[in-house]
Protein backbone atom coordinates (compact mmCIF):
# COMPACT_ATOMS: atom_id res chain seq x y z
CA UNK A 1 0.00 0.00 0.00
CA UNK A 2 1.73 3.28 -1.05
CA UNK A 3 0.52 5.75 0.86
CA UNK A 4 3.86 8.25 1.52
CA UNK A 5 2.77 10.66 -0.98
CA UNK A 6 -0.47 11.42 1.20
CA UNK A 7 0.94 12.47 4.37
CA UNK A 8 2.59 15.92 4.71
CA UNK A 9 3.13 16.22 8.02
CA UNK A 10 -0.20 16.07 10.22
CA UNK A 11 -2.13 16.55 6.92
CA UNK A 12 -3.45 13.71 5.03
CA UNK A 13 -4.67 13.91 1.66
CA UNK A 14 -7.59 11.33 0.26
CA UNK A 15 -8.30 11.44 -3.66
CA UNK A 16 -10.72 9.06 -4.64
CA UNK A 17 -12.30 8.74 -7.41
CA UNK A 18 -15.91 6.30 -8.07
CA UNK A 19 -18.08 5.61 -11.11
CA UNK A 20 -21.53 6.70 -10.35
CA UNK A 21 -24.61 4.45 -11.44
CA UNK A 22 -27.14 5.77 -14.35
CA UNK A 23 -29.15 8.66 -13.45
CA UNK A 24 -27.60 8.88 -9.54
CA UNK A 25 -25.68 11.77 -11.13
CA UNK A 26 -28.96 13.60 -10.70
CA UNK A 27 -29.27 12.62 -7.18
CA UNK A 28 -26.34 13.43 -6.33
CA UNK A 29 -26.91 17.22 -7.58
CA UNK A 30 -30.02 17.71 -5.99
CA UNK A 31 -28.04 16.31 -2.64
CA UNK A 32 -25.05 18.99 -3.14
CA UNK A 33 -27.74 21.72 -3.59
CA UNK A 34 -29.88 20.70 -0.35
CA UNK A 35 -26.19 20.74 1.67
CA UNK A 36 -24.82 24.30 0.05
CA UNK A 37 -28.69 25.77 2.04
CA UNK A 38 -28.83 23.25 4.91
CA UNK A 39 -26.08 22.68 7.04
CA UNK A 40 -26.82 19.90 8.42
CA UNK A 41 -24.76 17.28 6.28
CA UNK A 42 -21.50 19.64 6.34
CA UNK A 43 -21.95 20.09 10.45
CA UNK A 44 -21.79 16.33 10.27
CA UNK A 45 -18.96 16.00 8.20
CA UNK A 46 -17.24 19.00 10.06
CA UNK A 47 -18.20 17.37 13.76
CA UNK A 48 -15.41 14.92 13.34
CA UNK A 49 -12.97 18.28 13.64
CA UNK A 50 -10.50 16.23 11.91
CA UNK A 51 -11.11 17.63 8.51
CA UNK A 52 -9.97 21.09 7.10
CA UNK A 53 -11.16 21.10 3.77
CA UNK A 54 -13.01 18.41 1.12
CA UNK A 55 -14.69 18.67 -1.76
CA UNK A 56 -16.92 16.32 -4.19
CA UNK A 57 -17.07 17.28 -7.96
CA UNK A 58 -19.10 15.48 -10.63
CA UNK A 59 -17.06 14.44 -14.28
CA UNK A 60 -18.68 13.88 -16.82
CA UNK A 61 -15.93 14.04 -19.43
CA UNK A 62 -12.31 13.48 -19.31
CA UNK A 63 -9.76 13.66 -21.85
CA UNK A 64 -12.39 15.24 -24.26
CA UNK A 65 -14.70 12.18 -24.08
CA UNK A 66 -17.88 11.78 -22.95
CA UNK A 67 -17.96 9.18 -20.28
CA UNK A 68 -20.13 6.23 -19.81
CA UNK A 69 -20.30 6.11 -15.93
CA UNK A 70 -20.15 9.79 -14.40
CA UNK A 71 -17.53 9.70 -11.75
CA UNK A 72 -17.21 10.97 -8.17
CA UNK A 73 -14.46 12.86 -7.36
CA UNK A 74 -13.93 13.23 -3.56
CA UNK A 75 -10.77 14.85 -2.08
CA UNK A 76 -10.28 15.21 1.22
CA UNK A 77 -7.64 17.16 3.73
CA UNK A 78 -7.56 15.76 7.04
CA UNK A 79 -5.77 15.13 10.12
CA UNK A 80 -5.06 11.50 11.53
CA UNK A 81 -4.30 8.59 10.14
CA UNK A 82 -6.50 6.71 7.23
CA UNK A 83 -8.03 4.00 9.02
CA UNK A 84 -8.78 6.01 11.55
CA UNK A 85 -10.82 8.99 9.74
CA UNK A 86 -12.45 5.93 7.52
CA UNK A 87 -14.00 4.43 10.58
CA UNK A 88 -14.79 7.99 12.32
CA UNK A 89 -16.58 8.61 9.06
CA UNK A 90 -18.42 5.20 9.14
CA UNK A 91 -19.89 5.92 12.39
CA UNK A 92 -20.35 9.48 12.59
CA UNK A 93 -21.85 10.26 9.12
CA UNK A 94 -23.42 6.70 7.84
CA UNK A 95 -26.24 7.83 6.07
CA UNK A 96 -24.60 10.85 4.24
CA UNK A 97 -22.31 8.17 3.05
CA UNK A 98 -24.86 6.39 1.42
CA UNK A 99 -26.17 9.54 -0.52
CA UNK A 100 -23.36 10.24 -1.76
CA UNK A 101 -21.05 6.79 -2.72
CA UNK A 102 -24.56 5.07 -2.21
CA UNK A 103 -24.52 6.02 -6.07
CA UNK A 104 -20.95 4.25 -6.99
CA UNK A 105 -21.10 0.57 -9.24
CA UNK A 106 -19.67 -1.27 -6.25
CA UNK A 107 -20.71 0.41 -3.21
CA UNK A 108 -20.06 -2.06 -0.17
CA UNK A 109 -21.94 0.11 2.19
CA UNK A 110 -20.23 1.07 5.47
CA UNK A 111 -20.63 -2.23 7.28
CA UNK A 112 -18.20 -4.11 7.79
CA UNK A 113 -16.05 -1.04 7.55
CA UNK A 114 -13.42 -3.53 5.97
CA UNK A 115 -15.37 -3.56 3.32
CA UNK A 116 -15.57 0.32 2.89
CA UNK A 117 -11.77 0.19 3.31
CA UNK A 118 -11.20 -1.98 0.78
CA UNK A 119 -13.32 0.01 -1.36
CA UNK A 120 -11.75 3.22 -0.78
CA UNK A 121 -8.13 1.73 -1.44
CA UNK A 122 -9.48 -0.19 -4.56
CA UNK A 123 -10.33 3.73 -5.97
CA UNK A 124 -7.78 6.06 -4.02
CA UNK A 125 -4.97 7.50 -5.99
CA UNK A 126 -1.42 8.68 -4.08
CA UNK A 127 -0.51 12.20 -4.37
CA UNK A 128 2.70 12.94 -6.41
CA UNK A 129 2.92 16.10 -4.27
CA UNK A 130 1.20 17.13 -1.31
CA UNK A 131 1.48 20.51 0.22
CA UNK A 132 -0.37 21.95 2.83
CA UNK A 133 -0.02 25.35 4.66
CA UNK A 134 -0.17 24.66 8.36
CA UNK A 135 1.68 20.63 8.55
CA UNK A 136 2.13 20.71 12.10
CA UNK A 137 -1.78 22.09 13.17
CA UNK A 138 -4.89 19.70 13.40
CA UNK A 139 -7.92 20.90 12.43
CA UNK A 140 -8.63 21.48 16.22
CA UNK A 141 -5.31 23.45 16.35
CA UNK A 142 -6.40 25.64 13.94
CA UNK A 143 -9.74 26.06 15.48
CA UNK A 144 -8.52 26.47 18.81
CA UNK A 145 -5.81 29.41 17.56
CA UNK A 146 -8.67 31.02 15.80
CA UNK A 147 -11.28 31.30 18.38
CA UNK A 148 -8.35 32.44 21.01
CA UNK A 149 -6.74 34.81 18.94
CA UNK A 150 -9.08 37.62 19.24
CA UNK A 151 -9.51 36.60 22.97
CA UNK A 152 -5.27 37.44 23.65
CA UNK A 153 -6.15 41.11 21.78
CA UNK A 154 -9.35 41.44 23.80
CA UNK A 155 -7.38 40.49 27.19
CA UNK A 156 -4.14 42.60 25.89
CA UNK A 157 -6.51 45.41 25.97
CA UNK A 158 -8.36 45.03 29.00
CA UNK A 159 -5.06 43.80 31.07
CA UNK A 160 -3.49 46.91 32.23
CA UNK A 161 -6.75 47.87 33.69
CA UNK A 162 -7.44 44.56 35.89
CA UNK A 163 -6.33 44.16 38.95
CA UNK A 164 -4.12 40.85 39.84
CA UNK A 165 -6.78 38.60 40.58
CA UNK A 166 -9.22 39.21 37.70
CA UNK A 167 -6.27 39.57 35.23
CA UNK A 168 -5.63 35.84 37.11
CA UNK A 169 -9.62 34.34 35.97
CA UNK A 170 -9.00 36.18 32.22
CA UNK A 171 -5.55 33.98 31.43
CA UNK A 172 -6.65 30.91 32.96
CA UNK A 173 -10.18 31.31 30.48
CA UNK A 174 -7.64 32.11 27.63
CA UNK A 175 -5.31 29.18 28.01
CA UNK A 176 -8.00 27.00 28.99
CA UNK A 177 -9.68 28.22 25.41
CA UNK A 178 -6.11 27.79 23.87
CA UNK A 179 -5.70 24.24 24.68
CA UNK A 180 -9.49 23.06 23.03
CA UNK A 181 -10.98 23.89 19.96
CA UNK A 182 -14.70 25.86 20.53
CA UNK B 1 -8.19 20.88 -12.72
CA UNK B 2 -7.78 17.53 -14.79
CA UNK B 3 -5.54 16.94 -17.88
CA UNK B 4 -4.67 14.50 -19.76
CA UNK B 5 -1.03 13.63 -20.02
CA UNK B 6 0.49 13.20 -23.05
CA UNK B 7 1.84 9.91 -23.77
CA UNK B 8 5.66 8.63 -23.42
CA UNK B 9 5.71 11.49 -21.07
CA UNK B 10 4.29 9.70 -17.89
CA UNK B 11 7.64 8.73 -16.39
CA UNK B 12 9.27 12.35 -16.95
CA UNK B 13 5.76 13.93 -15.18
CA UNK B 14 5.65 11.61 -12.39
CA UNK B 15 10.21 11.74 -11.60
CA UNK B 16 9.24 15.76 -12.06
CA UNK B 17 6.50 15.69 -9.47
CA UNK B 18 8.37 13.30 -6.66
CA UNK B 19 11.65 15.30 -7.14
CA UNK B 20 9.67 18.82 -6.23
CA UNK B 21 10.85 19.13 -2.79
CA UNK B 22 8.59 19.37 0.14
CA UNK B 23 7.09 21.57 3.10
CA UNK B 24 8.45 24.91 2.72
CA UNK B 25 10.45 24.20 0.06
CA UNK B 26 7.77 23.25 -2.12
CA UNK B 27 7.12 25.72 -5.20
CA UNK B 28 3.94 25.87 -3.78
CA UNK B 29 4.61 27.64 -0.89
CA UNK B 30 5.65 30.55 -3.05
CA UNK B 31 1.92 30.77 -4.07
CA UNK B 32 -0.50 33.58 -2.50
CA UNK B 33 -3.28 32.53 -0.45
CA UNK B 34 -3.31 28.53 -0.83
CA UNK B 35 -4.23 26.46 1.93
CA UNK B 36 -4.06 22.73 0.67
CA UNK B 37 -2.81 21.50 -2.42
CA UNK B 38 -1.53 18.44 -4.53
CA UNK B 39 -0.73 16.74 -7.75
CA UNK B 40 -2.16 13.60 -8.48
CA UNK B 41 -1.46 11.05 -11.95
CA UNK B 42 -4.71 8.68 -12.47
CA UNK B 43 -3.18 6.09 -14.42
CA UNK B 44 -6.63 4.50 -15.25
CA UNK B 45 -10.14 4.62 -13.64
CA UNK B 46 -11.27 2.09 -11.43
CA UNK B 47 -14.52 -0.50 -12.49
CA UNK B 48 -17.13 -0.86 -9.84
CA UNK B 49 -19.03 -3.82 -10.88
CA UNK B 50 -21.39 -5.78 -13.34
CA UNK B 51 -23.23 -4.48 -15.32
CA UNK B 52 -21.27 -0.81 -15.76
CA UNK B 53 -20.05 -0.01 -19.21
CA UNK B 54 -16.53 0.40 -18.98
CA UNK B 55 -14.39 3.59 -19.17
CA UNK B 56 -10.60 2.90 -20.13
CA UNK B 57 -8.71 6.30 -20.43
CA UNK B 58 -6.63 6.53 -23.29
CA UNK B 59 -4.35 8.83 -21.71
CA UNK B 60 -3.50 9.05 -18.30
CA UNK B 61 -4.60 12.03 -16.48
CA UNK B 62 -3.03 14.71 -13.89
CA UNK B 63 -5.68 16.22 -11.17
CA UNK B 64 -4.65 19.92 -9.58
CA UNK B 65 -6.58 20.36 -6.99
CA UNK B 66 -6.69 23.34 -4.38
CA UNK B 67 -8.41 25.40 -1.49
CA UNK B 68 -7.45 29.11 -1.66
CA UNK B 69 -8.61 32.43 -1.02
CA UNK B 70 -10.40 34.57 -3.18
CA UNK B 71 -11.77 34.53 -6.30
CA UNK B 72 -10.66 31.71 -8.70
CA UNK B 73 -9.58 34.58 -11.25
CA UNK B 74 -7.57 36.08 -8.93
CA UNK B 75 -6.53 33.03 -8.02
CA UNK B 76 -5.10 31.32 -11.22
CA UNK B 77 -2.55 34.21 -11.59
CA UNK B 78 -1.44 33.96 -8.19
CA UNK B 79 -0.69 30.35 -8.93
CA UNK B 80 1.03 31.03 -11.87
CA UNK B 81 3.16 33.49 -10.46
CA UNK B 82 3.66 31.87 -7.63
CA UNK B 83 5.10 28.10 -9.50
CA UNK B 84 6.97 30.31 -12.11
CA UNK B 85 8.85 27.65 -13.70
CA UNK B 86 7.74 24.83 -12.27
CA UNK B 87 4.32 25.81 -13.82
CA UNK B 88 6.21 24.70 -16.69
CA UNK B 89 7.95 21.77 -15.87
CA UNK B 90 4.72 20.01 -14.74
CA UNK B 91 2.00 20.88 -17.29
CA UNK B 92 4.34 21.01 -20.50
CA UNK B 93 3.53 17.02 -19.46
CA UNK B 94 -0.20 17.75 -20.52
CA UNK B 95 -1.95 17.65 -23.75
CA UNK B 96 -2.49 21.60 -24.87
CA UNK B 97 -0.47 23.14 -22.91
CA UNK B 98 0.30 26.94 -23.72
CA UNK B 99 3.29 28.21 -21.35
CA UNK B 100 2.79 29.75 -18.67
CA UNK B 101 2.79 32.76 -20.25
CA UNK B 102 -0.86 32.14 -21.61
CA UNK B 103 -1.61 29.54 -19.49
CA UNK B 104 -4.82 31.40 -17.51
CA UNK B 105 -7.72 29.89 -20.03
CA UNK B 106 -5.94 26.71 -20.60
CA UNK B 107 -6.29 26.27 -16.42
CA UNK B 108 -9.85 27.56 -16.59
CA UNK B 109 -10.66 24.95 -19.93
CA UNK B 110 -9.54 21.89 -17.69
CA UNK B 111 -11.47 23.03 -14.58
CA UNK B 112 -13.76 20.83 -13.00
CA UNK B 113 -16.61 22.47 -11.04
CA UNK B 114 -17.13 21.45 -7.49
CA UNK B 115 -20.25 20.16 -6.61
CA UNK B 116 -20.17 20.72 -2.64
CA UNK B 117 -17.31 22.15 -0.53
CA UNK B 118 -16.79 21.62 2.96
CA UNK B 119 -14.35 24.34 5.13
CA UNK B 120 -13.88 24.02 8.96
CA UNK B 121 -12.81 27.26 8.87
CA UNK B 122 -14.01 28.82 6.13
CA UNK B 123 -13.70 32.87 6.42
CA UNK B 124 -10.45 32.70 7.44
CA UNK B 125 -7.59 33.52 5.07
CA UNK B 126 -4.06 31.47 4.67
CA UNK B 127 -2.44 34.68 6.53
CA UNK B 128 -5.16 34.43 9.73
CA UNK B 129 -4.66 30.74 9.98
CA UNK B 130 -1.05 31.12 10.35
CA UNK B 131 -1.15 34.66 12.51
CA UNK B 132 -3.92 32.99 15.01
CA UNK B 133 -1.36 29.74 15.49
CA UNK B 134 1.43 31.69 15.57
CA UNK B 135 -0.05 33.55 18.45
CA UNK B 136 -1.34 30.69 20.22
CA UNK B 137 1.72 29.21 20.20
CA UNK B 138 3.53 32.42 22.10
CA UNK B 139 0.50 32.20 24.52
CA UNK B 140 0.84 28.32 25.07
CA UNK B 141 4.68 29.05 25.98
CA UNK B 142 3.95 31.67 28.04
CA UNK B 143 1.98 29.69 29.97
CA UNK B 144 4.29 27.20 30.43
CA UNK B 145 6.95 29.57 31.49
CA UNK B 146 4.60 31.31 34.32
CA UNK B 147 2.79 28.12 34.94
CA UNK B 148 4.12 28.61 38.80
CA UNK B 149 4.29 32.77 38.67
CA UNK B 150 2.29 35.38 40.78
CA UNK B 151 -0.56 36.89 38.98
CA UNK B 152 1.26 40.10 39.04
CA UNK B 153 4.44 38.40 37.29
CA UNK B 154 2.29 36.72 34.96
CA UNK B 155 -0.08 39.88 33.69
CA UNK B 156 3.53 41.80 33.44
CA UNK B 157 4.83 38.87 31.40
CA UNK B 158 1.32 38.58 29.30
CA UNK B 159 1.66 42.34 28.64
CA UNK B 160 5.10 42.13 27.48
CA UNK B 161 4.49 39.83 25.12
CA UNK B 162 1.28 40.92 23.85
CA UNK B 163 1.35 44.51 23.73
CA UNK B 164 1.42 44.70 20.10
CA UNK B 165 -1.49 42.61 19.89
CA UNK B 166 -3.97 45.19 20.68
Amino acid sequence: MKRAGNRRGQATALTILTPVRPRWHLWLRAWFALARVLPLQRWTLLRLQRIHFARFALVSRLDGRRLHSRHLLFESNFNGNWHSYLEAFCQVFPKGMWGLWGSAWGWPGVAPVKGFKDWVERNEFEASHYWSAYPEATTRDILAALDTEPRIRALAQAAPDMDPERFEAAWADLVSAAVRAP
Amino acid sequence: MVAPVLEGQEQELEDTLLALPAGTQSPLEGVDGLHFARWVIVPHLEYGAEPQPRDRLERQLLVFTCTFDGTLDRHVGELLAGLGQTADDVWRHCDGWPGRANARAWLLDHRVRTGLFVAAYPKATREEVRGALAAREKLLNLAEDTQHGDPQGKRRDFLERFASST
